[in-house]
Protein backbone atom coordinates (compact mmCIF):
# COMPACT_ATOMS: atom_id res chain seq x y z
CA UNK A 1 0.00 0.00 0.00
CA UNK A 2 1.56 3.14 -0.80
CA UNK A 3 0.77 5.96 1.19
CA UNK A 4 0.73 9.76 -0.52
CA UNK A 5 1.97 12.49 1.96
CA UNK A 6 1.36 15.90 1.05
CA UNK A 7 3.82 18.10 -0.29
CA UNK A 8 5.92 20.29 1.67
CA UNK A 9 5.82 23.60 0.76
CA UNK A 10 8.78 26.33 0.52
CA UNK A 11 7.16 28.42 3.13
CA UNK A 12 7.06 25.62 5.50
CA UNK A 13 10.79 26.03 6.44
CA UNK A 14 10.91 29.44 7.76
CA UNK A 15 6.98 30.24 8.76
CA UNK A 16 6.70 26.88 11.28
CA UNK A 17 2.94 26.60 10.54
CA UNK A 18 2.50 23.22 11.46
CA UNK A 19 3.84 23.90 14.95
CA UNK A 20 0.91 26.06 15.42
CA UNK A 21 -1.53 23.33 14.22
CA UNK A 22 -0.36 21.58 17.02
CA UNK A 23 -0.11 24.20 19.95
CA UNK A 24 -4.19 24.88 18.51
CA UNK A 25 -5.08 22.49 20.93
CA UNK A 26 -2.77 23.70 24.02
CA UNK A 27 -4.11 27.33 23.81
CA UNK A 28 -7.73 25.79 23.56
CA UNK A 29 -7.61 23.98 26.35
CA UNK A 30 -5.06 26.71 28.06
CA UNK A 31 -8.51 28.59 28.89
CA UNK A 32 -10.46 25.52 29.87
CA UNK A 33 -11.14 25.09 34.15
CA UNK A 34 -8.51 22.46 35.08
CA UNK A 35 -8.97 19.26 35.76
CA UNK A 36 -6.27 18.18 38.47
CA UNK A 37 -7.07 17.65 41.84
CA UNK A 38 -5.33 18.97 44.45
CA UNK A 39 -5.10 16.31 46.34
CA UNK A 40 -3.84 17.42 49.92
CA UNK A 41 -5.66 20.60 49.85
CA UNK A 42 -8.76 19.46 47.45
CA UNK A 43 -9.76 16.40 48.38
CA UNK A 44 -12.41 13.98 45.98
CA UNK A 45 -14.92 12.72 47.94
CA UNK A 46 -15.71 9.24 47.17
CA UNK A 47 -19.62 7.99 46.09
CA UNK A 48 -21.34 6.69 48.76
CA UNK A 49 -20.90 2.53 47.43
CA UNK A 50 -16.84 3.44 47.60
CA UNK A 51 -14.95 0.96 50.24
CA UNK A 52 -12.41 2.38 52.02
CA UNK A 53 -10.96 1.58 55.28
CA UNK A 54 -12.87 -0.57 57.60
CA UNK A 55 -14.55 0.72 60.78
CA UNK A 56 -16.05 -1.74 63.71
CA UNK A 57 -18.82 -1.35 66.29
CA UNK A 58 -18.25 -3.23 69.19
CA UNK A 59 -21.69 -2.59 70.87
CA UNK A 60 -23.84 -3.80 67.72
CA UNK A 61 -21.74 -7.08 67.04
CA UNK A 62 -23.13 -10.06 68.52
CA UNK A 63 -20.33 -12.13 67.69
CA UNK A 64 -21.83 -14.10 65.18
CA UNK A 65 -18.70 -15.24 63.36
CA UNK A 66 -20.28 -14.39 59.65
CA UNK A 67 -17.53 -12.31 58.41
CA UNK A 68 -15.13 -14.72 59.68
CA UNK A 69 -16.46 -17.27 57.12
CA UNK A 70 -17.48 -15.03 54.79
CA UNK A 71 -13.51 -13.53 54.16
CA UNK A 72 -12.64 -15.49 51.33
CA UNK A 73 -8.74 -14.92 52.44
CA UNK A 74 -9.52 -15.90 56.23
CA UNK A 75 -7.89 -12.62 57.45
CA UNK A 76 -10.83 -11.77 60.17
CA UNK A 77 -9.79 -13.63 63.40
CA UNK A 78 -12.61 -13.58 66.15
CA UNK A 79 -12.09 -15.12 69.28
CA UNK A 80 -15.23 -15.79 71.28
CA UNK A 81 -16.16 -16.71 75.72
CA UNK A 82 -19.80 -17.25 76.95
CA UNK A 83 -20.75 -15.35 79.58
CA UNK A 84 -23.91 -15.35 82.36
CA UNK A 85 -25.16 -12.16 82.77
CA UNK A 86 -27.82 -11.19 85.51
CA UNK A 87 -30.73 -9.45 84.48
CA UNK A 88 -32.53 -6.71 86.13
CA UNK A 89 -35.42 -8.72 86.59
CA UNK A 90 -33.20 -11.29 88.28
CA UNK A 91 -33.32 -13.73 85.15
CA UNK A 92 -30.13 -15.07 83.88
CA UNK A 93 -28.37 -14.44 80.18
CA UNK A 94 -26.13 -16.39 78.44
CA UNK A 95 -24.21 -14.14 76.04
CA UNK A 96 -21.16 -14.61 73.81
CA UNK A 97 -18.26 -11.79 74.46
CA UNK A 98 -15.74 -10.91 72.14
CA UNK A 99 -12.46 -11.25 73.29
CA UNK A 100 -10.66 -10.62 69.90
CA UNK A 101 -11.98 -9.02 66.61
CA UNK A 102 -8.77 -8.49 64.17
CA UNK A 103 -8.03 -7.87 60.63
CA UNK A 104 -5.08 -8.08 58.59
CA UNK A 105 -5.78 -5.29 56.59
CA UNK A 106 -2.49 -6.08 54.51
CA UNK A 107 -3.83 -8.27 53.44
CA UNK A 108 -7.55 -7.40 52.30
CA UNK A 109 -8.85 -6.67 48.89
CA UNK A 110 -11.70 -4.73 50.10
CA UNK A 111 -14.19 -7.29 48.37
CA UNK A 112 -17.15 -5.88 51.29
CA UNK A 113 -18.05 -9.68 51.85
CA UNK A 114 -17.66 -9.22 55.37
CA UNK A 115 -20.06 -6.15 55.44
CA UNK A 116 -23.30 -8.44 53.23
CA UNK A 117 -22.73 -11.19 55.90
CA UNK A 118 -23.03 -9.11 58.81
CA UNK A 119 -26.82 -9.86 60.07
CA UNK A 120 -27.20 -6.68 62.39
CA UNK A 121 -29.43 -3.48 61.45
CA UNK A 122 -26.77 -1.16 60.97
CA UNK A 123 -24.03 -3.11 60.15
CA UNK A 124 -20.80 -3.73 62.48
CA UNK A 125 -18.70 -3.90 60.50
CA UNK A 126 -18.52 -1.62 57.40
CA UNK A 127 -16.19 -0.19 55.01
CA UNK A 128 -18.36 2.69 53.33
CA UNK A 129 -16.18 5.05 55.76
CA UNK A 130 -14.60 6.99 52.59
CA UNK A 131 -11.27 6.57 53.74
CA UNK A 132 -8.09 5.32 51.45
CA UNK A 133 -5.21 7.01 53.45
CA UNK A 134 -3.72 3.73 54.41
CA UNK A 135 -0.36 4.18 54.14
CA UNK A 136 2.40 3.41 56.93
CA UNK A 137 6.23 3.27 57.64
CA UNK A 138 5.56 -0.43 59.11
CA UNK A 139 4.18 -3.10 58.45
CA UNK A 140 2.70 -4.06 61.40
CA UNK A 141 0.77 -0.72 61.52
CA UNK A 142 -1.69 -2.67 58.68
CA UNK A 143 -2.50 -5.30 62.15
CA UNK A 144 -5.78 -3.84 63.30
CA UNK A 145 -7.30 -4.97 66.68
CA UNK A 146 -10.28 -4.52 67.71
CA UNK A 147 -9.68 -1.34 69.47
CA UNK A 148 -7.43 -0.16 66.66
CA UNK A 149 -10.74 -1.12 64.32
CA UNK A 150 -12.90 1.32 66.70
CA UNK A 151 -11.12 4.30 66.65
CA UNK A 152 -8.80 5.07 63.97
CA UNK A 153 -9.75 8.77 63.44
CA UNK A 154 -6.22 10.00 63.50
CA UNK A 155 -5.09 8.02 61.50
CA UNK A 156 -5.94 9.11 58.11
CA UNK A 157 -5.20 12.72 58.78
CA UNK A 158 -2.14 14.09 57.00
CA UNK A 159 -0.23 17.05 58.88
CA UNK A 160 -0.23 19.53 55.40
CA UNK A 161 -4.04 19.44 55.49
CA UNK A 162 -5.61 23.16 55.58
CA UNK A 163 -8.04 23.94 58.22
CA UNK A 164 -11.90 23.16 57.97
CA UNK A 165 -12.68 26.91 57.62
CA UNK A 166 -10.13 28.06 55.22
CA UNK A 167 -11.91 29.00 51.85
CA UNK A 168 -11.52 26.87 49.03
CA UNK A 169 -9.08 27.22 46.56
CA UNK A 170 -10.77 27.18 43.27
CA UNK A 171 -14.78 28.02 44.62
CA UNK A 172 -15.96 28.26 40.03
CA UNK A 173 -14.11 24.43 39.61
CA UNK A 174 -15.16 22.85 43.42
CA UNK A 175 -17.80 20.25 41.74
CA UNK A 176 -20.77 18.87 44.25
CA UNK A 177 -18.79 15.76 44.93
CA UNK A 178 -15.52 17.47 45.52
CA UNK A 179 -15.11 18.67 48.71
CA UNK A 180 -12.19 20.62 51.04
CA UNK A 181 -11.05 18.20 53.17
CA UNK A 182 -11.54 18.41 56.60
CA UNK A 183 -10.32 14.70 57.51
CA UNK A 184 -11.60 11.63 55.98
CA UNK A 185 -15.23 11.01 57.21
CA UNK B 1 -0.50 9.05 69.82
CA UNK B 2 -2.54 6.69 72.21
CA UNK B 3 -5.73 4.74 71.16
CA UNK B 4 -8.63 6.15 72.71
CA UNK B 5 -9.88 4.71 76.68
CA UNK B 6 -12.72 2.38 75.87
CA UNK B 7 -15.42 2.54 77.78
CA UNK B 8 -18.83 1.48 77.19
CA UNK B 9 -21.65 3.35 79.60
CA UNK B 10 -24.30 2.14 77.35
CA UNK B 11 -23.19 -1.52 77.34
CA UNK B 12 -23.97 -4.42 79.32
CA UNK B 13 -21.34 -6.55 78.02
CA UNK B 14 -17.93 -5.85 79.35
CA UNK B 15 -14.65 -6.35 77.44
CA UNK B 16 -12.33 -9.22 78.98
CA UNK B 17 -9.72 -7.30 80.47
CA UNK B 18 -6.22 -7.99 79.17
CA UNK B 19 -6.32 -7.68 75.37
CA UNK B 20 -5.63 -4.27 74.29
CA UNK B 21 -3.36 -3.17 71.29
CA UNK B 22 0.00 -4.88 71.56
CA UNK B 23 -1.01 -7.81 73.94
CA UNK B 24 -2.54 -9.97 71.48
CA UNK B 25 -1.49 -12.83 69.11
CA UNK B 26 0.83 -11.12 67.37
CA UNK B 27 2.17 -9.26 69.60
CA UNK B 28 4.98 -7.15 69.20
CA UNK B 29 3.97 -6.65 65.32
CA UNK B 30 1.43 -4.61 66.52
CA UNK B 31 2.30 -0.88 66.66
CA UNK B 32 0.04 1.83 67.40
CA UNK B 33 -1.03 4.39 65.17
CA UNK B 34 2.15 7.02 64.99
CA UNK B 35 4.00 5.03 67.40
CA UNK B 36 6.19 3.88 64.45
CA UNK B 37 7.69 7.69 63.55
CA UNK B 38 11.22 7.26 64.75
CA UNK B 39 12.89 10.40 66.00
CA UNK B 40 15.22 12.26 63.92
CA UNK B 41 18.46 11.65 63.34
CA UNK B 42 21.05 12.92 66.10
CA UNK B 43 23.67 14.66 63.61
CA UNK B 44 25.69 14.80 66.85
CA UNK B 45 29.60 16.00 65.88
CA UNK B 46 28.41 17.79 63.02
CA UNK B 47 28.92 21.37 62.17
CA UNK B 48 26.27 23.75 61.58
CA UNK B 49 27.64 23.70 57.55
CA UNK B 50 26.91 20.44 57.45
CA UNK B 51 23.69 19.79 59.09
CA UNK B 52 22.68 23.12 57.01
CA UNK B 53 24.07 21.07 53.99
CA UNK B 54 21.81 17.74 54.80
CA UNK B 55 18.63 20.11 55.15
CA UNK B 56 18.85 21.50 51.87
CA UNK B 57 19.96 17.64 50.31
CA UNK B 58 17.10 16.29 52.19
CA UNK B 59 14.43 19.21 50.63
CA UNK B 60 15.93 18.75 47.07
CA UNK B 61 15.63 14.76 47.03
CA UNK B 62 12.15 14.67 48.60
CA UNK B 63 11.13 17.16 45.86
CA UNK B 64 12.47 15.09 43.32
CA UNK B 65 11.75 12.08 43.78
CA UNK B 66 11.90 10.13 40.18
CA UNK B 67 9.79 7.07 40.08
CA UNK B 68 10.87 3.48 38.27
CA UNK B 69 6.74 1.81 38.31
CA UNK B 70 7.84 -1.88 38.36
CA UNK B 71 4.27 -3.10 37.62
CA UNK B 72 3.04 -6.32 37.50
CA UNK B 73 -0.23 -6.24 37.64
CA UNK B 74 -3.45 -4.11 38.03
CA UNK B 75 -1.55 -1.83 40.39
CA UNK B 76 0.26 -0.06 38.00
CA UNK B 77 -2.74 1.10 36.12
CA UNK B 78 -3.84 3.18 39.16
CA UNK B 79 -0.06 4.48 38.95
CA UNK B 80 -1.04 5.71 35.43
CA UNK B 81 -4.44 7.46 36.96
CA UNK B 82 -2.06 9.10 39.37
CA UNK B 83 0.85 10.12 36.66
CA UNK B 84 -2.04 11.52 34.30
CA UNK B 85 -4.13 14.77 34.88
CA UNK B 86 -6.21 14.48 36.79
CA UNK B 87 -3.95 13.87 39.95
CA UNK B 88 -1.09 15.14 38.67
CA UNK B 89 2.22 13.87 40.61
CA UNK B 90 3.84 16.65 38.64
CA UNK B 91 2.76 19.06 41.38
CA UNK B 92 5.49 17.36 43.79
CA UNK B 93 8.42 17.08 41.16
CA UNK B 94 7.76 13.18 40.79
CA UNK B 95 6.65 13.11 37.14
CA UNK B 96 9.55 12.25 35.52
CA UNK B 97 8.66 8.38 35.11
CA UNK B 98 12.18 6.23 33.91
CA UNK B 99 11.91 2.84 33.23
CA UNK B 100 15.59 2.52 33.11
CA UNK B 101 16.66 1.86 37.26
CA UNK B 102 19.99 3.26 36.61
CA UNK B 103 17.94 6.93 36.54
CA UNK B 104 15.31 6.56 38.89
CA UNK B 105 15.11 7.32 42.56
CA UNK B 106 12.30 5.64 44.03
CA UNK B 107 10.92 1.96 43.08
CA UNK B 108 6.92 1.78 42.88
CA UNK B 109 6.60 -1.96 43.14
CA UNK B 110 3.26 -2.58 41.68
CA UNK B 111 1.91 -6.11 41.48
CA UNK B 112 1.96 -9.50 42.71
CA UNK B 113 5.78 -10.02 42.95
CA UNK B 114 5.95 -14.06 42.56
CA UNK B 115 8.98 -16.10 42.74
CA UNK B 116 10.16 -16.11 39.07
CA UNK B 117 9.62 -12.72 39.28
CA UNK B 118 11.96 -11.88 42.73
CA UNK B 119 15.33 -11.93 41.53
CA UNK B 120 14.59 -9.34 38.58
CA UNK B 121 13.06 -7.34 41.08
CA UNK B 122 16.48 -7.71 43.22
CA UNK B 123 18.41 -7.12 40.43
CA UNK B 124 16.77 -3.80 39.47
CA UNK B 125 16.65 -2.72 42.94
CA UNK B 126 20.45 -2.83 42.93
CA UNK B 127 20.54 -1.42 39.69
CA UNK B 128 19.66 1.80 41.03
CA UNK B 129 21.99 4.61 42.16
CA UNK B 130 21.76 5.38 45.74
CA UNK B 131 20.14 7.42 47.58
CA UNK B 132 17.27 4.58 46.15
CA UNK B 133 13.98 4.58 47.71
CA UNK B 134 11.26 1.73 47.51
CA UNK B 135 7.39 1.88 47.69
CA UNK B 136 5.02 -1.16 47.77
CA UNK B 137 1.76 -0.50 46.44
CA UNK B 138 -0.95 -3.23 46.80
CA UNK B 139 -1.93 -6.36 49.01
CA UNK B 140 0.02 -8.09 46.88
CA UNK B 141 3.46 -5.98 46.92
CA UNK B 142 2.95 -5.68 50.80
CA UNK B 143 1.54 -9.22 52.20
CA UNK B 144 1.23 -11.52 49.15
CA UNK B 145 -2.40 -10.53 49.65
CA UNK B 146 -4.78 -13.38 48.23
CA UNK B 147 -2.43 -14.90 46.96
CA UNK B 148 -1.46 -17.35 49.75
CA UNK B 149 0.23 -19.55 48.17
CA UNK B 150 3.57 -21.11 47.43
CA UNK B 151 4.43 -19.32 44.26
CA UNK B 152 3.45 -15.72 45.17
CA UNK B 153 6.01 -13.75 47.85
CA UNK B 154 4.50 -12.85 50.83
CA UNK B 155 5.32 -9.22 50.90
CA UNK B 156 8.70 -7.79 49.07
CA UNK B 157 10.51 -7.17 52.64
CA UNK B 158 11.72 -10.35 52.04
CA UNK B 159 14.01 -9.46 49.23
CA UNK B 160 14.19 -5.75 49.53
CA UNK B 161 14.03 -2.86 51.92
CA UNK B 162 10.63 -0.81 52.29
CA UNK B 163 10.40 2.50 53.03
CA UNK B 164 6.75 2.71 52.75
CA UNK B 165 3.44 0.52 52.04
CA UNK B 166 0.79 1.03 50.69
CA UNK B 167 -2.47 -1.14 51.14
CA UNK B 168 -5.22 -1.36 49.02
CA UNK B 169 -6.40 -3.77 46.29
CA UNK B 170 -5.83 -1.76 44.16
CA UNK B 171 -5.29 1.81 46.37
CA UNK B 172 -6.77 4.66 44.81
CA UNK B 173 -4.43 7.46 43.08
CA UNK B 174 -5.22 9.47 45.72
CA UNK B 175 -4.20 7.03 48.49
CA UNK B 176 -1.14 6.19 46.59
CA UNK B 177 -0.01 9.99 46.16
CA UNK B 178 -0.86 9.85 50.03
CA UNK B 179 1.76 7.15 50.25
CA UNK B 180 4.28 9.15 48.61
CA UNK B 181 3.39 12.06 50.27
CA UNK B 182 4.15 10.48 53.60
CA UNK B 183 7.46 9.38 52.48
CA UNK B 184 8.68 12.55 50.95
CA UNK B 185 7.97 13.72 54.22
CA UNK B 186 10.47 11.26 55.60
CA UNK B 187 12.80 12.13 53.65
CA UNK B 188 13.10 15.70 54.60
CA UNK B 189 13.39 15.03 58.10
CA UNK B 190 16.60 13.02 56.87
CA UNK B 191 15.24 9.78 58.47
CA UNK B 192 16.47 7.76 55.80
CA UNK B 193 20.19 7.65 55.26
CA UNK B 194 20.89 4.84 52.73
Amino acid sequence: MQVEYPKHKWTDKFLLLDMFEGLKTTFRELWKPKVTIRYPEERMEPSDRFRGMFRFSFDRCIACKLCAIACPIDIIYIDVHDETLEQPDGKKKKVKVLDRYDIDVKRCMFCSLCEEACPTKPKSIWLTTKTYELATYDRGDLYFNMQQLEYWDERPEYPGLPDEDAPPLAPGLVAANRQLSGGAK
Amino acid sequence: MPVKETSFPDSIIRRKAGVGPGEGPEKGLITLPGESDREVADLGSSTYLTTTVDTMVNWARGNSLWPLPFGTACCAIEFMSMVSSHYDIARFGAEVVRFSPRQADLMIVAGTIVDKMAPVLKKIYEQMPEPRYVLAMGACATSGGFYRAYHVVQGIDEIVPVDIWVPGCPPTPEGLMYGILKLKEKIERGEIKR
